[in-house]
Formats: C-alpha cells, structure tokens, sequence
C-alpha cells in the first residue's frame, strides 16, 4: 500500500461523500446525512496517513520533505484542510446539509490533483528556496485560510439558494426546504470567515517574516503577494462592513463567493498564468 | 534543477578573516542560510555564470602548485610546473559550463587532451612527472546586503496584528444590568444586558446566566 492507492481511496470517500450529503438535501433523510459525515471522516482519516506515508517516502528516496511543495500536494493538502475544517462546523453547528456545499469541492481539489494533465505525482527534491522550516509554518496557515474559504464561498452559495426560495415563496420546495434557517447561514458565513481571514493574516505574516530570513526583503509584489494581498483586502472589507455598516445577509453571502474566486484566482490563476517567486507551485 | 546556491564566504576585518559564531572563518552561504555580522545581513541573492575557468594544477613531482584564472582557447605557460595547457573546447547546458576539453603538454611526447566534468580532479601522467589538474568554471556571486535593526518591531507589530484581530472579532463590550425592586410585597429582579459585537454569542451567555440564577432561586 502506498499513498497514492490510498489518495485513490480518498477521493473515493469524498465523492461518495458528496453524493450521500446532496442525497440528503435533496431526500431530507438523516441516516443519509450520517453516512455522508462517516465517509468524510474516513476519507479524512485514509488522506492523513497517506500524507504522513508520504512524508515518509520522501525520506525513504533520501529527500525528505513535508508534503506541500508543488501543485499536486498542495490540492492534496488543500482537499484535507477543507474536509477537516467542514467536520469540525458540521461537529460544532449541527449544520449537516452544508457538506452538499462543501464536499464537492474537495473532490474537484483530489480529482483535478490525480488526473489533470500536466500535474507530476512524482516526489521531487526541494528547490533551494523551499529549503526551510518556514515551509510548514507558511504553507499551513495559508491553507487553513483556503479551506475555510472554500467553506464560506459554498455557505454563501446556500445561503443565495435559500434566499431566492424565501423570495419566491417556495420556502417549502424539497431543495430549500433542506437548508438551515437565513440567519444561521449568515452567522456562519460570518464565523467561517473570521476564522480564515486570521489564518490568512497569518498565512501573509509567516510569509513576510521567511521572505525576510530567506532574501532580505519582506516584501516583493511577486503575483501571489499581490493576489494574497487582494484577496486579504476582500475579506477585509466583507468583515468591516458587516463590522461598521451592518451588512448581512445576501450582500455578505456575494462576498464570500467573489472572496473565494480571488482564493481561487491566488491559488489556481496565479501558478498557471503568472510568473513569479511562487512558480513552482504549477507543476 | 539546480540543488542550492552556495558561496563561500569570509569576513575580512583590517585584512584578516573573522572567526564567526560557530568558529568558522568560512561560512556557506545558502538561500535559506544568511549571514549576520555586526548587524549587517548578507544573503544569497543572484549568481552570474562567467565564460572563464579556475584552474588548479599541481606538480606532484616537486609540489608546486598554482592556481589560475583563464579564458577558453588559450595557450598558458606555466614556467614554474614545466608545463603547458590550455581549454580547447566545452560542453554547456544554458550558460553552465559542463564537462571541459584540456589539452596539456609538458613539452615531451604528445600533448593529452580529455575531457574533464566541471570541478572534477584529473591526474595527467606525463613522462616528467605525475600533475593533477581540476577546472572549475567561474560564476559571479550575487549577494543582497541589508542592515535592519529594526525587524524586532517589525515582528512585533505583526504579533500585536493578530492579537488586534483576536480582540476585535472575539471580545466585545458586555454590560449586564439587575435592577431589584420590589412590586406588590414581592422582590423582582430584572436582567438587561447589550453587547457591541457578537450579538449572537452574548445572547447565549446572557441567557446561561440567567437560567443559573434562576435555578439558584428555585
């Protein structure tokens, strides 16, 4: 068994996991809920030791690295903070019907990492800049930020659905009738973007901080620093309007999807069509 | 894909080498490894591939040794070993030297000539004596140099960021009031209670709160 076979495995329980979790939008059948979270904590649980497995491969072909250094490892890495940061809502606000929102995501990230063309499975040495323990610590707080805001964009999704539903009056329509209440979705879109925009912020510090360890200079506007710093400005301003203008509800729930298409724009966009400090992450 | 980037490095201070913090006078200057001397920072920054060789030879005969800076295609005499070499050709991958043609001669019998990886140490046997040689290609250092005593507040301003944003997001002004007074012989407590922020989460401890009491009571 190595970690491909089990990242094989993963992917397996997170679509089935989403097949059960939209079953349950659509059924309202809570035992079908229950086998969507069991599947996604299983496949949460194969995907850790086949990172750990990994890790350990990279020694055993005497480069030894953490896993988080090209594309391919970073949708791995990413898939893995989305699903457990999704476990830990659906463990902490009950709100199960979310993972409809959340677990396609996931398998999108595992999916597009094994079978897009022109992604390389292979364990490759560290090039010179990576070579730090920075590493972890930045790559880390980076990608909890990502996977709760993948959360929140799939929140804001809901809640724009339930919303539409309420206005046309079909609140009682299978589909809408599935998801939790307007204001429950709100708060925890809001809490759901707290949460990312501190690990964000930290995610921009730590990067700072090895930058200036690494080269001398905190600070390069390379794409990915500029984009990251967008993206954090998005975030930004969702919180304070919500903070000093009492924004909520569907203007907030638009935020968070644009938010995550700058996530995905900083992630995705910027390894493929722009150049950079940070270029090793497309392949 | 190249492994690092390494310079050799020595600070000379009134024209001798320093011993550094590990007592060292040569310190290996990596991506990730600076060096900090007096406050002053040197880190790898850039490096420039050069058209010319270090070469080093050594007569193992009589122990002399030189070592030389030369150009490719170029005869060089070298009185003091009783020879002559010279680069005649060399094999590059993007401006990276990688493997270099010697010829050399010590004047009796055919001059040898082989091709030698960049680097490598190769041992030329030649009718007056034993000579070994390594070419190494030239390569400019980039360094960037930078002298910043105040990091420490930079770090600290971004300690005290994330705790600003701990503080504005998690904590908030909480004003919880009783008011006791009585009505018809009768002690009646009144709770009211507001929050800046969070109005969710204060609903909750207010009602917690309340509830205690009331059980307290009962």
């Amino acid at each position: 068994m190595n970690s491909s076979q089990l990242f094989g495995i993963t992917t397996l329980c997170y679509l089935l996991s989403s097949v059960f979790y939209i079953g349950l939008l659509v059924f309202k059948n809570k035992k079908v809920g229950t086998i969507g979270l069991a599947l996604a904590i299983i496949g949460v649980l194969v995907q850790t030791v086949a990172l750990g497995l990994r890790w350990q491969e990279s020694y055993a072909l005497g480069i030894g690295h953490a896993p988080l250094t090209n594309m391919y490892e970073s949708l791995v890495f990413f898939s893995w903070c989305t699903t457990l940061f999704y476990i830990f809502l659906e463990y902490k606000y009950k709100a199960r019907v979310v993972g409809a929102f959340v677990m396609p995501f996931t398998v999108a990230a595992m999916a597009y990492a094994s079978f897009a063309k022109g992604i390389s499975q292979q364990i490759s040495p560290l090039i010179p800049a990576l070579q730090s323990n920075w590493l972890i610590a930045h790559v880390i707080t980076c990608f909890i930020g990502y996977g709760a805001f993948a959360v929140a964009g799939g929140l804001g999704m809901m809640y724009l659905i339930k919303k539409s539903a309420v206005n046309k009056g079909k609140e009682q329509d299978s589909l809408a009738a599935s998801l939790p209440e307007l204001r429950i979705i709100d708060d925890l879109i809001h809490k759901t973007i707290v949460f990312g925009f501190m690990w964000l912020s930290a995610g921009i510090i730590t990067g700072a901080i090895w930058a200036n360890e690494a080269w001398g200079t905190y600070w390069s506007w390379d794409p990915k620093e500029t984009w990251s710093i967008i993206t954090w400005f998005v975030y930004a301003s969702t919180l304070h309007a919500r903070f000093t203008r009492g924004w909520s509800g569907s203007r907030i729930a638009w935020l968070a999807i644009i938010g995550f298409i700058s996530v995905f724009f900083t992630y995705f966009g910027v390894n493929f069509l722009l150049s950079g400090l940070h270029s090793y992450g497309a392949s | 894909m190249p492994k690092t980037y390494l310079s050799k490095v020595t600070v000379l201070e009134d024209g001798k080498p320093v011993t550094l913090k590990d007592g060292k006078t040569i310190h290996y200057l990596e991506v990730n490894k600076p060096l900090t001397y007096k406050g002053i920072t040197f880190y790898q920054s850039s490096y420039q591939p050069y058209p010319d060789f270090i070469v080093t030879v050594t007569n193992t005969a009589t122990g002399i040794s030189e070592t030389l800076i030369i150009p490719a295609g170029k005869q060089i005499k070298w009185q003091e070993g009783g020879a002559e070499f010279g680069i005649l050709n060399k094999e590059s991958f993007g401006e990276s030297v990688q493997r270099i043609k010697i010829w050399f001669t010590d004047r009796q019998g055919d001059p040898s000539t082989f091709w030698l990886n960049n680097a490598q140490e190769a041992i030329i046997k030649r009718p007056s004596a034993e000579y070994r040689m390594s070419v190494k290609q030239l390569y400019a250092t980039g360094l960037q140099v930078t002298k910043d005593p105040g990091v420490w507040f930079v770090y600290t301003g971004c300690g005290m960021m994330l705790l600003g944003l701990f503080v504005a997001f998690f904590m908030s002004h909480r004003k919880i009031y009783a008011f006791v007074h009585e009505e018809d012989g009768q002690t009646k407590v009144l709770f009211t209670g507001s929050a800046h922020k969070n109005k969710v989460g204060f609903e909750k401890i207010f009602t917690g709160l309340v509830d205690g009491f009331r059980k307290k009571i009962d």
